[in-house]
């Protein structure tokens, strides 16, 4: 089940034969500890799959629940994994945002930095020739 | 006078403001200790002496600047995983040997800012994944009760360095136990907070969603300076969060126990424990008793699908996160004959055997066609956990369970079998999938080792958590325990 | 057989925002490579993202502007995969909650009929750094100035069927980016790309083919070359019995075909998961409504309400609105000379004469309110439109005003009959035969004798007074032949 070579292929890890023979039954171990949790009944959590959302629909996870559209502000709460908490006092839970954060969106101003001096950050490169950083040959093609 | 290394925070900074001694004093008495015990325990990764005792002399000259900061002059030693800047960070990882940061954390520019003295960079599991600090790929650190054991991890070297009075108080960071693990292998006191009230930006991520910094000490009142100095609302981490009590720490403890309730979750209690540490915590919940509060067994069902659901959650975040290092922009670089060549050679050799298990593990959950069975799946069990944890909470005031299942291992012991090795996190890990605060204290020893008992808390309870244990401590005075070791030094 | 064409479009629109989408390193092209570089950005350990607000609003208007939802909860996803201009080995996108969907825009078809082209969503991302290859031994170079600044990415449904639809879909985004301050819409200089997918099926057959994705393609001419010859190369696989296979091509405009690039099976794995260190982005109704009430004109309601306004031709307007800066000075004329058809006339026929031969509107020698001092003259009959034009000339080197320049050159209509009687006698006593011509029938001929007397005058004479008073006089001289 587990292809160690794929895997190592994808995250760009060596792995050279031995190390294949060493780690291949302990990942599978962890793998068939972790499978536990396929007994767990997780329904009331709302699912989703990873599917790109249908046009002006939001499914599963952060689904609020009831119908919304531009014009209506969702007023009930929002189930599931992210669900973001409706105003919480020193009284209530908040029910968790993303992972274990209760925060909401962060944003910041559109205000640039003071400049800094690049050297600064060329100087820890392993190889770096005209202010850029260099890499050998690249082979493969960037994202799709 | 006694030797100043024994002293706490607390009573250092009671001495500098009785003038019975000057920060250059208790520079040198740090330098002194650890130039003495390096050597066995192995606790710092980079260690300065020049470097501390000047800091320590531009404190004092500017002492009138941080009249009214706690942490002024105080030594604190910061896990490897924490950026410094200009100072090597290596988070015990080949793949990083050199590597000098170009900014602060926030929490270093706080200490900072503050006048703390900062001594050094702590050992530590690499990229924070271990409980025993031996997947450093500079070597373990030694367990001051016993020189053959594990510290424990992935905080091990600022556990150590804290349990030999090397320092008073150090930084480590938890994202499934690593520093309440430690603080109990090591007989002190370990604090991971509400996850948010402690900036991450700085820290060098393995999971970003569990990822903690913390404080260690020997006593609550230090733990309670240390986390004023480091936790605030801040602008560059996204997840990063408010305490809505403010952050006053130190002078607000209430250690009144009467009518509290205390939950006591009978999974923590299975043969899964010792049955000397079962037998200890239960002495625990005697004593908070005795002090006057209600103590309630019951059952949390999901609770111990934490250690699954972390050892996918975790790995996955961290294949993600250490993506990064990839020989282009810093760190180390193994050439290659063309960049695929380059990134493989490079990962495979500055990464260990547990990094590697866990990258590999975290790409699998991730990969197409595993996704949902595994992370999904995950992410969904977490939040069942946190849900029932947060339940429990409407009921108690806090929960109560051992730290560890056992006393700290041998060296060695469990290297063999990596899924052993995670089972040491069992009763720390679903903390960190919910997101709330616990603490780790030292409650009693087990054949000379020292026992951990931790306090869980609701989110932002902070305050209440560090008045328990001060409350637990002043009655039964289990933090005052000293390593064999140090009762010659 | 006959095939259909069917295309959806996959855009990459760089936002305009001062600073990247995650760090307050500025958003500039053009600067020392890696100068506009930071930690964050560059992908060092220990650092988070935090989101620019302004990325947020610009996509908003867009979203508006293409009639999408604007979703209330949307949320970031890390896109994995290793390429050196990707700094932290994931690219910071949205995924299964993108902040818009649906959405359309409407395009002139083949046979110009309006068709509307739905869009599927509109997402948030960060692009990646530039590589370098040219003339480097052995290895390439990275610049990652570019690495975070925003991209909106639009996906559009498979609607188009023509080549038409598509460059006229891609025109109006682009213009319509360029009025809300979204993007320059710029393919050439790449902050505006886009990858169409081609498929081809038999006609009325319902449904699709397989699909490619044709990549590299840095001009709207290259995109409708592009999807031609896709359209064709498909068709005579097809029609050789064989199957398309699902690639990744890619365009080169040096020899005018496409090239495979990467085959399905090669595709990547990105392995995407909600990115854990940003909360979700949630917009409330609120904030989609400030954004409304306060965002720019869209094209399509500048150009109605100009004509409607000022009473100009749909043609005139669709040129004058092309532009959203060329559509703001001449409001701005208009609206100061008050004739709204004269100051097109000016605009289209003088203005943006001179502005083909260089220069930018924004930057024109002569503003609107020069402009229309000059519109006024010529309106009120005070310069005649050929004296105009000399006045014009003059003012795009000088910055005094019109008036000044009509009186210190003596450029202005003269309406003084003495001056004009008297060189209406130079003219009759110039050429009696044409006046003889005249008074025995040959009416047109009067128009010599006035463009005489005109050219005598140097043009400045006013036309009325001179028709005039050239009548009377040889009637009087009708009198006494």
């Amino acid at each position: 089940m587990f292809d160690v070579e794929k895997i190592a292929k994808l995250a760009r890890l060596k792995i050279d034969g031995d190390e294949v023979k060493t780690i291949l039954p302990q990942l599978e171990e962890i793998i068939r500890y972790v499978e536990a949790l396929n007994q767990i009944d997780t329904a009331e959590i709302d699912g989703y799959t990873r599917k790109p959302a249908p046009s002006g629909r939001i499914s599963g996870i952060y689904a609020i629940p009831g119908r919304y559209t531009r014009k209506s502000t969702p007023s009930r709460r929002i189930s599931g994994i992210y669900a973001i908490p409706g105003r919480y006092t020193r009284k209530s839970s908040p029910s968790g945002g993303v992972g274990a954060s209760h925060a909401d969106t962060v944003l910041r101003a559109d205000e640039p930095l003071p400049p800094t001096d690049p050297q600064e950050r060329l100087r820890l490169a392993p190889s770096q020739k005209e202010g850029m950083f260099f890499v050998p040959k690249v082979i493969g093609d960037g994202e799709d | 006078m006694k030797n100043l290394c024994h002293l706490t925070a607390y009573e250092i900074r009671e001495g500098y403001k009785n003038r019975a001694f000057s920060v250059t004093d208790i520079a040198k008495a740090v330098v002194a200790q650890v130039e003495k015990l390096s050597p066995k325990i192995k606790a710092f990764l980079y260690f300065d002496a020049d470097e501390i005792l000047n800091r320590a002399r531009d404190l004092e000259s500017q002492a009138q600047r941080f009249e009214h900061n706690p942490m002024f002059g105080i030594p604190i030693a910061v896990k490897d995983n924490i950026s410094i800047r200009g100072i090597p960070t290596t988070c015990g990882s080949r793949i990083l040997e050199g590597y000098k940061p170009v900014y602060d954390a926030s929490v270093i520019s706080s200490l900072k800012n503050q006048g703390a003295l900062i001594i050094g960079k702590t050992n530590m599991d690499e990229f924070a994944m271990g409980s025993s600090t031996e997947n450093s790929a500079f070597g373990p650190t030694l367990n001051p009760w016993d020189l053959e054991r594990v510290p424990g991890g992935s905080s091990g070297g600022s556990a150590a360095a804290v349990a030999s009075r090397m320092v008073p108080t150090a930084l480590g960071s938890d994202t499934g136990g690593s520093i309440r693990q430690p603080a109990a292998f090591t007989g002190i006191l370990g604090l991971k907070c509400t996850y948010g009230l402690v900036s991450r930006y700085g820290l060098i991520a393995y999971a970003s969603s569990l990822d903690q910094i913390g404080p260690m000490g020997r006593s609550v009142e230090d733990l309670a300076m240390c986390l004023e100095a480091i936790s605030f609302r801040e602008k560059r981490d996204s997840t990063s969060l408010d305490d809505p009590l403010g952050t006053k720490y130190l002078d607000n403890f209430k250690t009144n126990v009467k009518g509290l309730k205390i939950g006591v979750p009978k999974e923590f209690f299975n043969e899964g424990i010792n049955p000397d540490m079962r037998e200890s915590v239960y002495q625990v919940l005697k004593d908070l008793e005795a002090l006057g509060a209600i103590v309630e067994e019951f059952s949390l069902r999901y609770i111990s699908c934490s250690l699954p659901s972390y050892y996918i959650i975790a790995p996955a975040e961290a294949s993600s996160n250490l993506a990064r290092y990839d020989a282009i922009r810093y760190g180390l670089r193994v050439p290659g004959e063309n960049i695929i060549q380059q990134y493989e050679n490079t990962r495979g050799a500055g990464f260990g055997a547990e990094v590697k298990r866990r990258i590999l593990l975290g790409t699998f959950v991730l990969s197409a066609g595993y996704y949902d069975a595994y992370y999904l799946k995950a992410m969904k069990v977490r939040r069942l956990i946190k849900n029932e944890l947060t339940e429990a909470f409407r009921k108690y005031d806090f929960l109560v369970t051992p730290t560890t299942p056992t006393t700290a291992f041998k060296i060695g012991e469990k290297t063999q079998n990596p899924l052993e090795m995670y089972l040491s996190d069992i009763c720390t890990i679903g903390v960190n999938l919910a997101g709330i605060p616990a603490i780790s204290i030292p409650c009693g020893k087990i054949d000379d080792l020292p026992a951990g008992v931790q306090f869980m808390g609701p989110q932002f309870s902070e305050r209440r958590l560090l008045s328990l244990s001060k409350a637990y401590l002043d009655a039964t005075g289990h933090h005052q325990i000293i390593p064999s070791l140090l009762k010659e030094n | 057989m006959e095939f259909e064409l069917v295309v959806g479009m996959e855009i990459h629109a760089q936002l305009r925002t001062k600073t990247k989408l995650f760090c307050g390193c500025l958003n500039r092209f053009g600067d020392a490579p890696n100068a506009n570089t930071c930690e964050v950005c560059l992908g060092h350990p220990g650092v988070l993202p935090v989101l620019n607000t302004a990325v947020v609003e610009k996509i908003i208007k867009a979203g508006l502007a293409l009639n999408c939802s604007i979703d209330p909860l949307s949320q970031f996803a890390r896109k994995n995969y290793f390429y050196p201009d990707l700094p932290k080995g994931y690219q910071i996108s949205q995924f299964e909650l993108p902040i818009c969907s649906g959405g359309f825009l409407e395009v002139t078809d083949a046979d110009k009929k309006l068709k509307k082209i739905r869009l599927r969503r509109i997402h948030i991302e960060e692009d990646a750094g530039k590589l370098m290859h040219e003339g480097i031994k052995d290895g390439s170079l990275v610049d990652f100035n570019r690495a975070g600044t925003p991209l909106m990415e639009i996906v559009t449904e498979p609607d188009f069927r023509s080549v038409e639809e598509v460059y006229d879909f891609l025109t109006q985004l682009r213009q319509i980016f360029r009025y809300l301050d979204v993007c320059d819409g710029n393919m050439e200089e790449g902050s505006l790309r886009c990858e169409p997918n081609i498929s081809i099926r038999p006609k009325n057959s319902p449904e699709l083919g397989v699909k490619v994705e044709l990549k590299n393609i840095n001009s709207f001419k290259a995109a409708r070359k592009g999807i031609e010859f896709e359209f064709a190369r498909q068709s005579k696989i097809l029609n050789e019995g064989e199957k398309i296979s699902q690639e990744t091509r890619g365009w080169d405009e040096n020899k005018n075909e496409s090239f495979l690039m990467r085959t399905k099976e090669e595709a990547h794995d990105y392995r995407y998961f909600p990115d854990p260190d940003l909360p979700p982005l949630r917009v409330d109704d609120e904030w989609i409504e400030k954004v409304r009430r306060t965002m720019e004109e869209l094209p399509r309601n500048k150009k109605e309400r100009i004509c409607r306004e000022f009473k100009i031709s749909d043609n005139d307007c669709d040129v004058i609105c092309s532009e959203k800066a060329v559509a703001e000075f001449y409001e701005q004329t208009a609206k100061a000379c008050g004739d709204g058809k004269q100051a097109a006339n000016w605009v289209m026929g003088d203005v943006l004469r001179v502005l083909k031969t260089g220069g930018a509107i924004n930057t024109f020698p002569i503003t609107p309110s020069r402009l229309s001092g000059l519109i006024k003259l010529v309106a009120d009959g005070k310069l005649s439109s050929s004296m105009g034009r000399q006045v014009f000339e003059t003012m795009l080197t000088s910055s005094e005003d019109a008036s000044t320049i009509m009186l210190s050159r003596g450029l202005g209509i003269v309406s003084d009959s003495t001056a004009i009687m008297k060189t209406i006698d130079e003219v009759i006593s110039e050429f009696p035969e044409q006046v003889q011509q005249f008074l025995s029938g040959k009416d047109k001929i009067m128009a010599f004798l006035i463009g005489q007397a005109m050219r005598k005058m140097k043009g400045k004479a006013d036309p009325t007074v001179m028709n005039r008073l050239m009548k009377e006089r040889i009637e009087t001289l009708r009198g006494k032949t």
